[in-house]
């Protein structure tokens, strides 16, 4: 076993160090790659601390879909058979099949987006 | 893994091929310089001095080229050079094309060079331009409805393939299969596609990357179309929901034209210019259809980045792109289900 600090402990002050530290002092050509460096730690960071969390959430949707109760070790190869029953309109037999199948992506997909832009969440998407 | 370098193309090389191709007595070549743009392919200012030719004098081009990693739905230079040959020849503000190397022995790759059209490209600065948004829109919506005037039969372009939409989906799908791990989001979004999938569609000329970034606006006039590269046959509306995808407004999503005007300012134009109706309802299928596609082109970003042959932050962000537009797909699609 590791000593702290754990990699999530040493993402964030990496990227703290970076905002705080280099970001204010960068020529104009530096900004945008340090802009990425940061972007991409602050994606890492939340991902790590929330996998957890994120797995058994999308665990318990595809057991609720597939009115199973598997752990979370198949969740790579669920997700294929998941994936591949969609394309094939499995869940389309009922309503509320259908339904279920949306709310279970939108868990996902908001949590995927709550890791890549959390702003992304903030306002809702403009339509015709 | 390094960052991988953009290799810049040798300039001696380059001088030593354009004395030839223009016959000159002598061609000098000033340092290169990476313009903005060009997610797949690189652009590069190309400042040459020519002496002893037609072409007599100093020149701003463009030399087009591939990154050292592509995308299987990006056509290779000889056939984007056809087409911009094409589109300027019929007026649809394209660059003037001037010269074609497929001699890979001259920069490791091939390229082509044309004439650099004046006006700024970068989306992000696009957007915050002072100019006029209504008048920008209408030539936005009369450029389009230019390119969608040309039907098939185009016996210049005799490689172009035809994406309508059942074609493209079946093209995410094709992709989708040949990636490790699955993408449940996308999948569903194509399958609503599927369901929803015209059946009677027409085929123009699209341009098939139309958006904000892709055109130059100098002194507040549409100046260019860049990036044929994806051109093809297809449907029409692909190219407006395309433009008017949220993906495409750079944070400026209050502008759904492309982060730049309004629907009113941007559709009844094209209505008028082209003669064809733009139903709202095919309008959000079309919306929804460019997210999946753009979600799709991230993934490949991201592959090349994980391919090893083209290390790049910038790529393996693309990839991060799909969250985003995953969530959109959902949003766009609340409505019916």
């Amino acid at each position: 076993m590791n000593d702290h600090p754990t990699p999530l402990e040493l993402i964030h002050i990496a990227n703290a160090t970076l905002a705080a530290e280099v970001l204010p002092g960068a020529r104009p050509d530096q900004l945008y790659p340090l802009r990425m460096i940061v972007n991409a730690l602050g994606i890492a960071a939340r991902e790590l601390e929330a996998h957890d969390k994120d797995i058994a959430d999308e665990t318990r949707g595809l057991n609720l879909l597939y009115n199973d109760n598997k752990n979370l070790d198949a969740i790579g190869v669920r997700n294929r058979r998941f994936a591949r029953d969609i394309r094939h309109g499995v869940f389309e037999s009922d309503i509320a099949r259908e339904a279920q199948l949306r709310q279970h992506l939108i868990v996902v997909a908001r949590r995927k987006l709550a890791a890549a832009y959390p702003k992304g969440l903030q306002s809702p998407g403009e339509k015709v | 893994m390094p960052a991988a370098q953009i290799p810049t193309p040798n300039t001696d090389a380059i001088a030593h091929y354009l004395r030839e191709a223009c016959k000159a007595d002598t061609a000098q070549v000033a340092p290169l310089a990476l313009l903005s743009g060009g997610a797949i392919q690189q652009n590069w200012q190309l400042t040459v001095t020519i002496v002893g030719s037609s072409l007599d004098g100093e020149h701003t081009w463009v030399l087009r080229t591939d990154a050292p990693a592509t995308v299987a739905s990006s056509l290779p230079r000889s056939r984007e050079f056809d087409i911009i040959r094409f589109a300027h020849a019929r007026g649809l503000l394209a660059p003037k094309p001037l010269l074609l190397c497929e001699d890979v022995a001259v920069i490791g790759r091939p390229f082509f060079v044309m004439e650099k059209l004046p006006g700024i490209a970068a989306g992000h600065k696009v957007v915050r331009l002072d100019v006029d948004r209504r008048a920008l829109a209408r030539e936005l919506a009369l450029a389009a409805a230019r390119i969608h005037a040309i039907r098939p039969p185009l016996a210049d372009l005799p490689f172009l393939k035809t994406f309508l939409a059942r074609d493209v989906i079946a093209a995410c799908r094709s992709y989708l299969d040949t990636l490790d791990e699955p993408h449940p989001v996308l999948e569903w979004g194509l399958r609503w596609c599927e369901r929803r999938a015209p059946d009677d569609e027409e085929t123009t000329f699209v341009h098939r990357d139309f958006r904000t970034g892709n055109y130059l606006v100098h002194e507040g006039k549409l100046a260019g179309l860049l990036d044929w590269e994806f051109a093809a046959l297809g449907n029409p509306l692909e190219d407006i929901g395309w433009i008017c995808a949220k993906c495409w407004c750079f944070r400026h999503e209050h502008h759904i034209v492309g982060g730049m005007a309004d629907l009113d300012d941007f559709i009844p134009a094209y209505e008028a210019a082209s003669g064809r109706k733009v139903p709202r309802d095919a309008l959000r299928y079309w919306q929804v259809m460019a997210h999946i596609r753009w979600a799709i082109i991230a993934l490949q970003q991201a592959q090349r980045h994980l391919s090893s042959v083209e290390p790049s932050l910038e790529l393996a962000l693309t990839g991060k792109i799909v969250a985003e537009l995953e969530w959109e797909v959902l949003q766009l699609t609340d409505r019916d289900t």
